[in-house]
């Protein structure tokens, strides 16, 4: 094997020992699958109420969307303690001494949060399609799943996660704090951009800024989600679009802290 | 096994902002020998070590294992085993733990088992490092440096936290790699901790350079204590053989091996009740060159005050 080769391997190693992995998984799977079918629930019972638009045949999209709509902080959060575990538990010593060419390392943590964050993809997906199609059907609502579009958007769904987890990595060296690394990402996810967005969604010039914030671009990539079941108003990119802002993003996060702090002395 | 190389550190400093942690340091460390490196708090070892093994970068000079930098060793876990602090990550189990960096060195994974076994650790290897308590640690942390095989070893405060038990095995240890031709440099704040290890020397203080050499070389070399149901006759004995004596503290001192002193006494026909050797002058000279002295011994007659640890 090459030394990247051992790099990546070691990666899953440490990934895979420790309890992290499945318990960010396990309320995942709980949470967007739950969400999903609550979703359907309100959607289907009583639609004008819900304050939505939903363009008929879109529903299930917007329902199974939740994965990745809401779902997508966890491998976020996934990607940013690869880095911020090591620094926290002062691990990074013994890493680097295995391999002492850190950019690899670096690289080798990308890899790893990519294959993982594709893995929470398809098991969040499961969660959401698999709920939220129970409640359509029930209801009498198309489920979409004969339709090679939905199948499309769930494979852009795990590659959107897997994009989020890379990001992720790319948080964690440039904020390498755990606790604040943890903040950064749920203040900026869960407060900062959700209001700039809804803002957005009124206020015309906002919304040519917004449409790259990275949620947004999330979105964009996925194709479909409460933003963008929000109104007409609310502008998007195309998805290919969306993908390649978002995937800029972890491109710029890694490259400002692979500059900074992962060429630090480690004391 | 992967031969023992030698250490080279040539004229190197590390400045931190505005700490110089170490300053213009110059030393050789060979193989076949174990080499205690030696200091008080914040001497700036650790900070060679971790200059050593590419983890710190010198402000200027270089610090090399073979002639090359870390860095650009090719399989280092083979080459080189290091122990720094024995810090791991609390959730993960040692056997996982060892076998990430195996996996990350290119060791077969059969290698965990073994090393496990060696240090002691393999009732305990699959719990999680969290419970572990200082001296489990530390086993771990030297199980990792072995994990290779290498050839060199760098071990910052390896002893720290071993029972009494775990300090003379692990003294065994490092003599017999030591004896297998490897190169095993192993620091410390005590003298008297590596004393029956270590055969070469290197104190630094303030982040310089005060002494680099054989043990031998520090200090006024071995004394023993002796002492005879009829001392006076063990005096004239000793002072017969030409050995210069003294009492100190109620002991007899000779400035000479316990072997000598026991076969002038066997010769003169005196029963010994106590021969032992005392490190002597080392400790004292350690402290000299590192501009520490002795705490003052409290006056006479003084007490402890009570709650307080007695001094
Ligand atoms: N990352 C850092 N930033 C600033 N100063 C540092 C850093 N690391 C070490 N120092 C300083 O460098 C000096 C040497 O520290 P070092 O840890 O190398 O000492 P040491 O000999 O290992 O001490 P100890 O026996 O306590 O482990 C100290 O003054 C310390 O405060
Ligand atoms: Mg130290």
């Amino acid at each position: 094997m090459t030394g990247f080769g051992r790099a990546v391997a070691s990666e899953f190693v440490k990934l895979f020992s420790t309890r992290m992995w499945w318990l960010l998984l396990l309320i995942l799977v709980g949470y967007v699958g739950l969400a999903a079918a609550g979703i359907a629930l309100a959607l289907t019972l009583a639609p004008e109420q819900s304050g939505m638009t939903i363009p008929p045949g879109a529903l299930a999209a917007v329902v199974y969307s939740v994965a990745t709509a809401s779902g997508f902080v966890f491998p976020v959060i996934l990607g940013a303690m690869s880095v911020t575990g090591e620094v926290r538990h002062r691990t990074l010593s013994t890493t680097f001494l295995a391999t002492p060419h850190r950019a690899p390392v670096l690289a080798a943590k990308v890899v790893v949060a990519a294959v993982a964050g594709a893995g929470y993809g398809v098991a969040a997906s499961l969660a959401t399609v698999g709920l939220g199609a129970l409640v359509l059907g029930s209801s009498g609502e198309p489920t979409a799943l004969d339709e090679s579009d939905t199948w499309a958007m769930i494979a852009r769904m795990v590659l959107a996660m897997a994009i989020w987890a890379m990001l992720g990595v790319g948080l964690g060296v440039l904020v390498p704090s755990q606790v604040g690394s943890i903040v950064a990402i749920l203040a900026f996810t869960q407060f900062v951009e959700p209001i700039v967005r809804t803002a957005a969604a009124f206020v015309e010039p906002l919304g040519g800024v917004a449409k790259f914030l990275p949620g947004a671009a999330g979105d964009a990539l996925v194709g479909a989600s409460f933003y963008t079941a929000l109104g007409p108003s609310a502008q998007t990119l195309e998805w290919w679009q969306g993908g390649l802002v978002l995937a800029g993003y972890a491109v710029a996060f890694l490259v400002a802290g692979a500059a900074t702090f992962w060429r630090r002395d480690v004391t | 096994m992967a031969a023992g190389e030698t250490i080279v550190f040539d004229d190197m400093s590390k400045r931190f902002g505005a700490v110089h942690a170490v300053s213009d340091l110059t030393f050789t460390v060979e193989p076949g020998r174990v080499t205690g490196f030696l200091g008080p708090n914040g001497a700036g070892k650790s900070t060679s070590l971790r200059v050593l093994l590419g983890l710190v970068n010198p402000s200027t000079g270089t610090a090399t294992i073979g002639g090359a930098r870390y860095a650009t060793l090719r399989d280092p876990v083979r080459r080189v085993g290091a122990a720094l602090e024995a810090t791991f990550h609390p959730g993960r189990s040692a056997r996982a733990h060892l076998s990430s960096v195996a996996v990350a060195g290119g060791i077969p994974r059969a290698r965990v088992g073994e090393v496990l076994e060696l240090v002691g650790a393999t009732p305990y290897a699959d719990r999680r490092v969290g419970g572990y308590s200082l001296g489990m640690r530390q086993r771990l942390a030297l199980a990792t440096a072995l994990l290779g095989d290498p050839g060199v070893l760098v071990l910052d405060e390896p002893i720290n936290g071993l029972d009494p038990e775990g300090i003379r095995w692990i003294r065994g240890l490092l003599r017999s790699l030591a004896a297998e031709g490897r190169t095993v440099l192993l620091s410390s704040h005590l003298l008297s901790e590596v004393q029956q290890t270590v055969d070469d020397v290197v104190v630094i203080a303030g982040g310089r350079l005060r002494y680099t050499g054989p043990l031998a070389g520090l200090g006024t070399g071995p004394v023993t204590i002796v002492d005879a149901p009829d001392r006076p006759a063990l005096a004239a004995a000793l002072q017969g053989a030409g050995f210069a004596l003294r009492v100190d503290a109620g002991d007899l001192v000779v400035d000479a091996d316990p072997a000598d002193v026991g076969r002038v006494a066997q010769a003169a026909g005196v029963a010994l009740r106590e021969l032992r050797q005392r490190s002597g002058g080392l400790e004292d000279e350690f402290l000299a060159l590192v501009g520490q002295e002795l705490p003052p011994p409290p006056p006479p007659g003084s007490t402890p005050i009570p709650g307080e640890a007695p001094r």
